[in-house]
Protein backbone atom coordinates (compact mmCIF):
# COMPACT_ATOMS: atom_id res chain seq x y z
CA UNK A 1 0.00 0.00 0.00
CA UNK A 2 1.43 3.62 -0.72
CA UNK A 3 2.35 5.35 2.20
CA UNK A 4 3.96 8.42 1.05
CA UNK A 5 2.52 11.17 -1.68
CA UNK A 6 5.28 13.52 -3.63
CA UNK A 7 3.15 15.92 -5.61
CA UNK A 8 4.97 17.76 -8.34
CA UNK A 9 3.77 21.38 -10.04
CA UNK A 10 5.04 21.52 -13.42
CA UNK A 11 3.73 23.69 -16.08
CA UNK A 12 0.39 24.75 -13.83
CA UNK A 13 -0.15 20.72 -13.94
CA UNK A 14 -0.42 18.82 -10.43
CA UNK A 15 0.87 15.28 -10.92
CA UNK A 16 0.84 13.18 -7.51
CA UNK A 17 2.98 10.23 -7.05
CA UNK A 18 1.55 7.57 -4.64
CA UNK A 19 4.65 5.08 -3.12
CA UNK A 20 5.63 2.97 -0.50
CA UNK A 21 9.32 4.08 -0.69
CA UNK A 22 10.45 7.81 0.87
CA UNK A 23 10.63 9.95 -1.69
CA UNK A 24 14.52 10.56 -1.66
CA UNK A 25 14.54 6.89 -2.73
CA UNK A 26 13.08 7.62 -5.59
CA UNK A 27 15.40 10.20 -6.52
CA UNK A 28 12.50 13.02 -7.42
CA UNK A 29 14.27 15.54 -5.19
CA UNK A 30 16.94 15.83 -6.83
CA UNK A 31 15.38 15.83 -9.69
CA UNK A 32 12.60 17.97 -9.30
CA UNK A 33 13.37 19.63 -6.59
CA UNK A 34 11.83 23.12 -7.48
CA UNK A 35 8.80 21.41 -9.28
CA UNK A 36 7.55 19.95 -5.05
CA UNK A 37 4.49 21.04 -4.04
CA UNK A 38 3.06 20.52 -1.08
CA UNK A 39 0.34 17.06 -1.31
CA UNK A 40 -2.76 18.88 -0.28
CA UNK A 41 -4.19 19.76 -3.92
CA UNK A 42 -6.56 17.56 -6.41
CA UNK A 43 -3.94 16.23 -8.91
CA UNK A 44 -4.63 16.27 -12.47
CA UNK A 45 -2.38 13.05 -12.78
CA UNK A 46 -2.22 10.03 -10.24
CA UNK A 47 0.68 8.24 -10.42
CA UNK A 48 0.34 4.93 -8.42
CA UNK A 49 4.23 3.63 -8.24
CA UNK A 50 4.44 -0.23 -7.89
CA UNK A 51 7.70 -2.25 -7.19
CA UNK A 52 7.76 -5.52 -8.87
CA UNK A 53 8.26 -7.38 -12.23
CA UNK A 54 7.08 -5.67 -15.10
CA UNK A 55 5.82 -7.94 -17.72
CA UNK A 56 5.93 -5.95 -20.96
CA UNK A 57 2.45 -6.25 -23.33
CA UNK A 58 2.80 -9.14 -25.97
CA UNK A 59 3.07 -7.93 -29.57
CA UNK A 60 4.65 -5.10 -31.42
CA UNK A 61 4.49 -2.01 -29.92
CA UNK A 62 2.20 1.08 -32.01
CA UNK A 63 4.48 3.28 -31.64
CA UNK A 64 8.60 3.23 -30.79
CA UNK A 65 10.70 6.26 -29.84
CA UNK A 66 14.44 6.08 -30.44
CA UNK A 67 14.49 2.37 -28.11
CA UNK A 68 13.81 4.85 -24.87
CA UNK A 69 10.39 3.90 -24.64
CA UNK A 70 7.44 2.25 -26.77
CA UNK A 71 3.96 2.38 -26.96
CA UNK A 72 0.86 -0.58 -26.55
CA UNK A 73 -2.49 0.37 -27.25
CA UNK A 74 -5.07 -0.82 -24.96
CA UNK A 75 -8.36 -1.82 -25.89
CA UNK A 76 -10.25 0.56 -24.54
CA UNK A 77 -8.65 3.70 -25.32
CA UNK A 78 -5.55 3.44 -22.57
CA UNK A 79 -2.04 3.61 -23.13
CA UNK A 80 1.23 1.04 -21.50
CA UNK A 81 4.33 2.63 -22.28
CA UNK A 82 7.41 0.35 -21.66
CA UNK A 83 10.22 2.55 -20.33
CA UNK A 84 13.43 1.58 -20.46
CA UNK A 85 15.93 4.37 -19.44
CA UNK A 86 19.48 3.61 -18.57
CA UNK A 87 20.48 4.11 -15.21
CA UNK A 88 22.32 6.95 -13.71
CA UNK A 89 24.81 4.62 -13.20
CA UNK A 90 24.78 2.72 -16.85
CA UNK A 91 24.05 -0.17 -15.25
CA UNK A 92 21.70 -2.22 -17.41
CA UNK A 93 17.79 -1.41 -16.00
CA UNK A 94 15.04 -3.53 -16.91
CA UNK A 95 11.88 -2.24 -18.62
CA UNK A 96 9.56 0.06 -16.50
CA UNK A 97 5.92 -0.30 -17.32
CA UNK A 98 3.58 2.79 -17.18
CA UNK A 99 -0.25 1.77 -17.37
CA UNK A 100 -2.03 5.59 -18.52
CA UNK A 101 -5.76 5.45 -18.66
CA UNK A 102 -7.09 6.98 -22.20
CA UNK A 103 -8.02 10.56 -20.34
CA UNK A 104 -4.35 10.49 -19.07
CA UNK A 105 -5.59 11.11 -15.48
CA UNK A 106 -4.02 7.93 -13.77
CA UNK A 107 -1.53 5.68 -14.46
CA UNK A 108 -0.07 2.85 -12.71
CA UNK A 109 3.80 2.19 -12.56
CA UNK A 110 5.61 -0.73 -11.91
CA UNK A 111 9.28 -1.11 -11.76
CA UNK A 112 12.55 -3.38 -9.91
CA UNK A 113 14.58 -1.73 -7.98
CA UNK A 114 17.49 -2.33 -8.95
CA UNK A 115 21.04 -2.00 -6.34
CA UNK A 116 23.46 0.76 -6.67
CA UNK A 117 22.48 4.26 -7.85
CA UNK A 118 19.34 3.49 -8.54
CA UNK A 119 16.82 6.12 -9.16
CA UNK A 120 12.95 5.56 -10.38
CA UNK A 121 11.74 6.56 -13.74
CA UNK A 122 9.74 8.87 -12.87
CA UNK A 123 12.85 11.30 -12.50
CA UNK A 124 13.88 10.17 -16.30
CA UNK A 125 10.97 10.40 -18.76
CA UNK A 126 7.71 8.84 -17.32
CA UNK A 127 6.40 12.22 -15.80
CA UNK A 128 7.94 14.28 -18.91
CA UNK A 129 5.47 12.06 -20.89
CA UNK A 130 2.21 11.94 -18.36
CA UNK A 131 2.87 16.01 -18.42
CA UNK A 132 3.57 16.65 -22.12
CA UNK A 133 1.02 14.62 -23.50
CA UNK A 134 -1.64 15.75 -20.07
CA UNK A 135 -0.93 19.17 -21.74
CA UNK A 136 -1.97 18.40 -25.47
CA UNK A 137 -5.82 18.04 -23.40
CA UNK A 138 -5.37 21.34 -21.88
CA UNK A 139 -4.71 22.81 -25.37
CA UNK A 140 -0.94 23.20 -24.56
CA UNK A 141 2.63 22.30 -25.86
CA UNK A 142 5.68 21.29 -24.68
CA UNK A 143 8.54 22.49 -27.41
CA UNK A 144 12.08 22.52 -27.91
CA UNK A 145 13.44 26.05 -26.84
CA UNK A 146 14.91 28.11 -23.98
CA UNK A 147 12.41 30.79 -22.61
CA UNK A 148 13.75 34.17 -21.67
CA UNK A 149 11.21 36.45 -19.28
CA UNK A 150 11.66 40.34 -20.20
CA UNK A 151 10.17 42.68 -17.85
CA UNK A 152 6.20 41.02 -17.61
CA UNK A 153 6.57 39.15 -21.15
CA UNK A 154 8.43 35.98 -22.26
CA UNK A 155 9.65 34.93 -25.45
CA UNK A 156 10.99 31.26 -26.64
CA UNK A 157 14.18 31.05 -28.93
CA UNK A 158 13.80 27.95 -30.64
CA UNK A 159 16.31 26.78 -34.06
CA UNK A 160 17.96 23.81 -35.19
CA UNK A 161 20.63 22.64 -33.54
CA UNK A 162 23.87 25.01 -33.89
CA UNK A 163 21.38 28.17 -34.63
CA UNK A 164 22.78 29.51 -32.02
CA UNK A 165 19.80 29.62 -29.09
CA UNK A 166 22.50 28.92 -26.14
CA UNK A 167 24.85 31.65 -27.01
CA UNK A 168 21.54 34.26 -27.62
CA UNK A 169 19.82 33.37 -24.52
CA UNK A 170 23.18 34.13 -22.56
CA UNK A 171 23.16 37.57 -24.93
CA UNK A 172 19.92 38.04 -23.98
CA UNK A 173 20.59 37.69 -20.17
CA UNK A 174 23.45 40.38 -20.36
CA UNK A 175 22.11 42.93 -23.01
CA UNK A 176 18.50 43.05 -21.67
CA UNK A 177 18.29 41.77 -17.93
CA UNK A 178 16.39 38.39 -19.43
CA UNK A 179 15.42 35.70 -16.66
CA UNK A 180 15.80 32.20 -18.40
CA UNK A 181 12.86 29.95 -17.32
CA UNK A 182 14.41 27.13 -19.13
CA UNK A 183 17.30 26.28 -21.58
CA UNK A 184 15.76 22.96 -23.25
CA UNK A 185 12.13 22.79 -23.32
CA UNK A 186 9.15 25.18 -23.23
CA UNK A 187 5.79 24.36 -22.04
CA UNK A 188 3.35 26.85 -23.65
CA UNK A 189 -0.42 27.11 -21.75
CA UNK A 190 -3.20 28.19 -23.10
CA UNK A 191 -5.00 30.80 -19.85
CA UNK A 192 -7.61 32.20 -20.21
CA UNK A 193 -7.64 33.39 -23.91
CA UNK A 194 -3.79 34.14 -23.18
CA UNK A 195 -0.47 31.85 -23.32
CA UNK A 196 1.35 31.73 -20.32
CA UNK A 197 4.82 29.44 -21.25
CA UNK A 198 6.01 28.10 -18.18
CA UNK A 199 10.03 26.87 -17.42
CA UNK A 200 9.93 22.77 -16.90
CA UNK A 201 12.33 20.46 -14.87
CA UNK A 202 13.54 19.13 -18.34
CA UNK A 203 16.80 21.08 -18.80
CA UNK A 204 19.46 21.23 -21.49
CA UNK A 205 22.92 22.04 -20.74
CA UNK A 206 23.06 25.12 -19.28
CA UNK A 207 20.33 22.88 -16.50
CA UNK A 208 18.05 25.78 -16.39
CA UNK A 209 14.73 24.88 -14.96
CA UNK A 210 12.93 27.36 -13.47
CA UNK A 211 9.41 26.92 -11.90
CA UNK A 212 7.71 29.84 -13.03
CA UNK A 213 5.68 31.12 -16.07
CA UNK A 214 5.09 34.43 -17.82
CA UNK A 215 2.82 35.58 -21.00
CA UNK A 216 4.02 34.31 -24.18
CA UNK A 217 4.83 37.58 -26.52
CA UNK A 218 6.99 36.19 -28.86
CA UNK A 219 8.14 32.60 -30.55
CA UNK A 220 11.22 33.41 -32.20
CA UNK A 221 13.00 31.42 -34.65
CA UNK A 222 16.94 31.40 -34.88
CA UNK A 223 19.11 31.38 -37.61
CA UNK A 224 22.57 32.26 -38.02
CA UNK A 225 23.38 35.32 -40.49
CA UNK A 226 25.79 38.42 -41.12
CA UNK A 227 23.73 40.84 -40.26
CA UNK A 228 20.23 41.03 -37.75
CA UNK A 229 17.05 40.50 -39.40
CA UNK A 230 13.62 40.45 -37.36
CA UNK A 231 10.60 38.83 -40.09
CA UNK A 232 7.35 37.75 -39.33
CA UNK A 233 6.02 34.85 -40.33
CA UNK A 234 3.01 33.84 -41.67
CA UNK A 235 0.87 30.90 -39.51
CA UNK A 236 1.13 28.85 -42.80
CA UNK A 237 4.84 29.15 -42.66
CA UNK A 238 5.16 29.36 -38.71
CA UNK A 239 3.00 25.53 -38.04
CA UNK A 240 5.26 23.37 -39.62
CA UNK A 241 8.35 25.25 -37.81
CA UNK A 242 5.78 25.08 -34.77
CA UNK A 243 5.07 21.10 -34.78
CA UNK A 244 8.56 20.47 -35.76
CA UNK A 245 10.00 21.79 -32.37
CA UNK A 246 6.96 20.08 -30.83
CA UNK A 247 7.01 16.78 -28.70
CA UNK A 248 3.69 15.08 -30.19
CA UNK A 249 2.08 12.75 -29.00
CA UNK A 250 2.33 10.41 -32.31
CA UNK A 251 1.39 7.16 -30.89
CA UNK A 252 -2.35 8.33 -30.86
CA UNK A 253 -3.73 10.44 -34.01
CA UNK A 254 -6.57 11.80 -31.81
CA UNK A 255 -3.54 13.29 -29.35
CA UNK A 256 -1.67 14.64 -32.55
CA UNK A 257 -5.04 15.95 -33.94
CA UNK A 258 -5.43 17.92 -30.60
CA UNK A 259 -1.86 18.88 -30.48
CA UNK A 260 -2.58 20.44 -34.19
CA UNK A 261 -4.84 22.13 -33.04
CA UNK A 262 -3.76 23.82 -30.01
CA UNK A 263 -0.51 25.06 -32.29
CA UNK A 264 -2.98 26.30 -34.50
CA UNK A 265 -4.36 28.22 -31.29
CA UNK A 266 -1.24 29.24 -30.03
CA UNK A 267 -0.76 31.13 -33.62
CA UNK A 268 -3.37 32.53 -33.12
CA UNK A 269 -2.50 34.99 -30.37
CA UNK A 270 1.38 34.66 -30.20
CA UNK A 271 3.04 35.99 -33.00
CA UNK A 272 6.21 33.60 -34.66
CA UNK A 273 9.68 35.51 -36.15
CA UNK A 274 12.38 34.67 -37.71
CA UNK A 275 15.47 36.11 -36.46
CA UNK A 276 18.16 36.05 -38.96
CA UNK A 277 21.37 37.63 -36.65
CA UNK A 278 24.60 37.88 -35.78
CA UNK A 279 26.02 36.71 -31.77
CA UNK A 280 25.88 39.73 -30.59
CA UNK A 281 23.71 42.39 -27.77
CA UNK A 282 22.16 44.27 -30.59
CA UNK A 283 20.43 41.10 -32.02
CA UNK A 284 18.55 41.09 -28.41
CA UNK A 285 18.37 45.14 -27.81
CA UNK A 286 16.49 45.18 -31.79
CA UNK A 287 14.10 42.51 -30.88
CA UNK A 288 13.55 43.92 -27.30
CA UNK A 289 12.84 47.49 -29.05
CA UNK A 290 10.59 45.81 -32.09
CA UNK A 291 8.41 43.82 -29.41
CA UNK A 292 8.39 46.36 -26.92
CA UNK A 293 9.70 44.36 -24.25
CA UNK A 294 10.95 46.31 -21.16
CA UNK B 1 -3.17 4.29 -55.77
CA UNK B 2 -4.54 5.25 -52.24
CA UNK B 3 -2.83 7.21 -49.28
CA UNK B 4 -1.51 5.12 -46.58
CA UNK B 5 -3.70 5.37 -43.02
CA UNK B 6 -2.47 6.67 -39.92
CA UNK B 7 -1.78 10.38 -41.39
CA UNK B 8 -3.24 13.57 -39.47
CA UNK B 9 -4.05 16.44 -41.51
CA UNK B 10 -4.76 20.33 -40.82
CA UNK B 11 -5.31 23.20 -42.78
CA UNK B 12 -4.01 26.74 -42.11
CA UNK B 13 -3.70 29.49 -44.28
CA UNK B 14 -3.98 28.04 -47.90
CA UNK B 15 -1.71 24.96 -46.69
CA UNK B 16 -2.63 22.07 -45.02
CA UNK B 17 -0.02 19.74 -43.01
CA UNK B 18 0.55 16.47 -42.92
CA UNK B 19 1.98 14.61 -39.50
CA UNK B 20 2.00 10.84 -39.43
CA UNK B 21 1.15 8.56 -36.35
CA UNK B 22 2.43 5.34 -35.03
CA UNK B 23 4.01 3.18 -37.17
CA UNK B 24 4.08 5.48 -39.94
CA UNK B 25 6.48 8.18 -37.93
CA UNK B 26 9.02 5.41 -38.88
CA UNK B 27 7.54 6.15 -42.76
CA UNK B 28 7.88 9.49 -42.51
CA UNK B 29 10.05 11.02 -40.20
CA UNK B 30 8.82 14.92 -40.19
CA UNK B 31 5.74 16.58 -41.73
CA UNK B 32 4.35 17.78 -45.30
CA UNK B 33 3.51 20.89 -46.21
CA UNK B 34 0.91 21.08 -49.26
CA UNK B 35 -0.37 23.38 -51.23
CA UNK B 36 -4.22 23.31 -52.47
CA UNK B 37 -3.57 21.16 -55.24
CA UNK B 38 -1.56 18.57 -53.35
CA UNK B 39 -4.49 18.59 -50.61
CA UNK B 40 -7.16 17.93 -53.44
CA UNK B 41 -5.15 14.72 -54.57
CA UNK B 42 -4.47 13.67 -50.84
CA UNK B 43 -7.89 14.32 -50.14
CA UNK B 44 -9.10 11.88 -53.53
CA UNK B 45 -6.65 9.25 -52.50
CA UNK B 46 -8.75 8.61 -49.67
CA UNK B 47 -10.28 5.89 -51.86
CA UNK B 48 -8.78 3.75 -54.26
CA UNK B 49 -7.64 6.34 -57.51
CA UNK B 50 -6.14 5.86 -60.92
CA UNK B 51 -4.03 8.53 -62.47
CA UNK B 52 -6.80 9.09 -64.49
CA UNK B 53 -9.28 10.04 -62.07
CA UNK B 54 -6.82 12.10 -60.09
CA UNK B 55 -6.61 14.26 -63.61
CA UNK B 56 -9.88 14.68 -63.47
CA UNK B 57 -10.26 15.88 -60.26
CA UNK B 58 -7.97 18.46 -61.07
CA UNK B 59 -9.43 19.81 -64.23
CA UNK B 60 -12.86 19.50 -62.66
CA UNK B 61 -11.68 21.84 -59.82
CA UNK B 62 -9.39 24.13 -61.66
CA UNK B 63 -9.05 25.66 -65.17
CA UNK B 64 -6.32 23.86 -65.98
CA UNK B 65 -5.62 21.94 -69.52
CA UNK B 66 -5.35 17.97 -69.03
CA UNK B 67 -1.65 18.07 -70.02
CA UNK B 68 -0.50 20.63 -67.49
CA UNK B 69 -3.22 18.72 -64.92
CA UNK B 70 -1.30 15.06 -65.83
CA UNK B 71 2.03 16.81 -65.03
CA UNK B 72 1.03 18.36 -61.80
CA UNK B 73 -0.57 14.95 -60.66
CA UNK B 74 2.35 12.81 -62.37
CA UNK B 75 4.69 15.32 -60.03
CA UNK B 76 2.70 14.93 -56.74
CA UNK B 77 2.24 11.17 -56.64
CA UNK B 78 6.10 10.81 -57.53
CA UNK B 79 6.94 13.16 -54.21
CA UNK B 80 3.93 10.85 -52.41
CA UNK B 81 5.90 7.95 -53.20
CA UNK B 82 8.95 9.20 -52.20
CA UNK B 83 7.82 10.23 -48.89
CA UNK B 84 6.42 6.89 -48.53
CA UNK B 85 2.59 8.07 -47.71
CA UNK B 86 0.95 6.61 -50.87
CA UNK B 87 0.91 2.60 -51.75
CA UNK B 88 -0.04 1.18 -55.09
CA UNK B 89 -2.23 -1.35 -55.82
CA UNK B 90 -0.47 -4.50 -54.50
CA UNK B 91 1.98 -2.89 -52.47
CA UNK B 92 2.55 -4.06 -49.05
CA UNK B 93 0.87 -1.68 -46.69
Amino acid sequence: MPTHRIDLSIAGLRLALETEAPPADLGVDERYGAFLADGDGEPDIRVVCRFGEPVAPEGKPDYTAEDIWSMYAGADGSWTAVITYPSPDDAPRPPALLSIDAKWRNAVLTEKRSPGLWQSVITAGAAELLIRTRLVLHDSLVMHGAALQVGDAAVILTGHSGAGKSTQAMLWQEAVGARPLCDDRAAIRADAGRRLVYGTPWAGTAGIAVNACAPLAAIIVLEQHTENELTPLTAAEALPMLLARSFLPYWDAALVGAAMGAALNILQGVPVYRLRCLPEAAAAEMVCARLGLR
Amino acid sequence: MIRKDGFVVRDVGGSAVIVPTGARVLDLNGLVVLNDTGRLVWDALSAERSEDELVQCLTDRYDVSPDQARADVDELLQQFADLGIIQYAGQPI
